[in-house]
């Protein structure tokens, strides 16, 4: 396929043969040298063809193989004529991030930080098992956190209203119908409400590092040497099995609405289907259950914080800046050849990177963007960015997702024989607890690519804008 | 046991071999349990009766692991074995039988890797000379 390089960040994969939009990449050279040895491009090329997609069939600078859809790929579709496909979105909907800001100074906490990282170990459930015993959901209240998301958990007493202002989509997507979600989704989801799971999912305890931009990092309320806490998670088991029910479904269902594939794996319906309608109103069960999730573990963030450091909720600050998916499809406006279009996104392993003076941009935010949350690994450093207009006008008001693994898992495992990562991690001023020590050496920091790339792409093409960087001191992990 | 951990940046993989189709289902059912912990600690002391159907190999294949994924985190299960009878329908593949195995223990057992599930990501079930060989990625 032809390759064309657009600018120091931009690459096309022009239209040809039956593809419908071109390929549009964002990566650096010895970054694309790399996405060259799999099939990621091919995988651009093959949503290229889907029916309704508009524009551009994008991909991030964190780009890499996955099922059918490359992650970190982004893919608009028309709402009306488009399909919608699950494995655009992911196997974990709405695997996402959320920060906490404080009210705290790094050198407050330091001699604190191991009681603070156990007492979170203690309170959010990692790894195997079930949820804690006071958070057992039945049927009635598994569908109700299906439909209000994290309004659930606020309603429950996790939480404050305010809360909600700084979740994408105040933390609730509309239209799920949690009846679509199968008997077995639910099954595993009652028992999987406010745990962390394990793999690359994590808790952690930073500070603010470096600020860039003074004026965002005030609107955002963060400063340099500020505690801040990270949560990554998703919508756990019962998400999974949505993915997972509803590929089965559509596996045959293009063929049938006479939709020709390059790959079966792009599996999809058109929007206006019974099973497009479907995964949709499934998939939005499932987002709200990840955003009641992380509501859930930011309630026990701040007891954790309060049971170790004697504090009030109002000295203590912590406050949520954003909650961002990136593994999500939903419905969004955007102005396309001079007319507004409705736009079925897809993300998958992707951010929404709203801009300045969009109104679901959060007021404090609204002159500097809306915040976006790329983690790092668990060694060095993670940032806060905010979205452009350029991103709105060219990604769909998307933009990267995370770092992305150097080192397969067995790989990480292999090297991180006779080692004893916990001790080098504290050596390094990061305090970690695991529920599995396998889980520490796979996901160990030289396991990961550096994110300070692929944001310096992202911000050289101007999709997104650099706030400020947060460095790890605890973290707790599945 | 013959099997191999397959090289995968994100998630976990599988290859699998064995000599006939009953059997390469079982084997990828315990390649699944020693991912998850150690195989070789569990026992089979609890049973359940297993009655699948789909459309191909592949589809019946991710279906029959899910069920032992879902076991673990609905019912606490880890499976050593499967015995079971993979065959031919007029819609497509049956599968039934027996899966064993006991209440995973932490302590006892050990936990390598939490599986979330089993996905169609890269996924095959061919025959080749009479040898079966599996791949298969799991979601962690």
């Amino acid at each position: 396929m032809k390759l064309e390089r657009i600018d120091e960040f931009r690459w096309r994969i022009p239209r040809h043969g039956k593809m419908r939009v071109d390929g549009l990449i964002f990566a650096s050279e010895r970054m694309m040298n790399e996405i060259r040895t799999d099939q990621s491009l091919q995988q651009v090329v093959n949503v290229a063809h889907l029916p309704g997609i508009t524009q551009a069939s994008l991909a991030m600078p964190d780009i890499h193989w996955g099922y059918g859809f490359p992650i970190g790929g982004v893919a608009a579709m028309d709402g009306e004529e488009g399909v919608v496909s699950p494995g655009g979105v992911g196997y974990d909907i709405n695997c996402g991030v959320r920060l906490l800001r404080s009210g705290l100074s790094r050198t407050e906490i330091q001699h604190r930080l191991r009681e603070l990282v156990t007492q979170m170990y203690r309170n959010i459930p990692t790894g195997v098992g079930k949820g804690r015993r006071d958070l057992r959901l039945g049927h009635k209240e598994l569908t109700a956190v299906l439909s209000q998301g994290a309004a659930w958990a606020v309603k429950q007493g996790m939480g404050d209203r305010r809360d909600l202002e700084f979740l994408e989509e105040g933390g609730c997507i509309e239209g799920a119908q949690p009846d679509l979600v199968s008997a077995r989704a639910l099954e595993r989801g009652k028992g999987q409400l406010g745990t962390l799971g394990s793999g690359n999912h994590f808790a952690e305890i930073q500070y603010v590092a470096r600020v860039f931009d003074d004026q965002a990092a005030q609107a955002l309320g963060l400063f340099e040497d500020q505690v801040t806490v990270t949560l990554h998670s998703g919508s756990r088991g019962l998400g999974h099995q949505v993915c997972s029910d509803h590929l089965k479904v559509m596996v045959n269902a293009a063929q049938r609405y006479g939709i020709e594939l390059p790959d079966r794996q792009l599996c999809c319906a058109p929007i206006r289907s019974p099973e497009g309608r479907h995964y949709l109103g499934a998939m939005a069960a499932a987002a709200n259950y990840a955003f009641a999730n992380r509501q859930v573990m930011t309630h026990w963030t701040r007891e954790s914080f309060a049971a170790v450091l004697g504090l009030g909720p109002e000295r203590l600050g912590l406050e949520v800046v954003y909650d961002v998916c990136h593994n999500i499809a939903k419905f969004e406006t955007f102005e396309v050849g001079g007319r507004r279009r409705r736009l079925c996104v897809h993300r998958k392993g992707s951010t929404r990177a709203y801009p300045p003076g969009h109104p679901q941009t959060p007021a404090p935010y609204r002159d500097v963007g809306q915040p976006v949350l790329i983690p790092g690994d668990m060694g060095r450093y993670s940032y806060v960015l905010v979205g452009t207009k350029k991103a709105y006008e060219e990604t769909f008001g998307s933009t990267c997702h995370g770092a992305g693994r150097r080192l397969s898992r067995r790989q990480a495992k292999k090297q991180a024989r006779g080692r004893r990562l916990l001790e080098e991690l504290e050596r390094q001023g990061v305090v970690v607890m695991a529920a599995g020590m396998a889980t520490v050496a796979e996901e160990m920091p030289e396991a990961y690519k550096d994110v300070a790339e692929v944001v310096d792409v992202v911000e050289g093409a101007g999709i997104s804008r650099t706030v400020a960087q947060l460095r790890p001191l605890g973290v707790i992990k599945g | 046991m013959t099997y191999r951990l397959l090289e995968h940046t994100a998630d976990l993989g599988i290859e699998a071999s064995a000599d006939s189709l009953d059997e390469i289902f079982a084997e990828c059912l315990r390649a699944l349990t020693d991912c998850l912990t150690r195989l070789d600690r569990v026992v089979s002391v609890k049973t359940r009766d297993l009655d699948l159907a789909a459309p191909d190999l592949p589809q019946l294949m991710v279906d029959f692991l899910s069920e032992a994924v879902y076991l673990h985190e609905a019912e606490g299960l880890v499976l050593a074995d499967a015995n079971v009878a993979v065959e031919k329908t007029p819609e497509g593949w049956s599968l039934s039988g027996v899966v064993s195995g006991e209440t995973f223990d932490i302590e006892r057992h050990g936990l390598k890797t939490l599986i979330k599930g089993v996905t169609y990501h890269q996924l095959s079930v061919q025959s080749h000379e009479g040898k079966w060989v599996a791949r298969i990625i799991f979601d962690i």
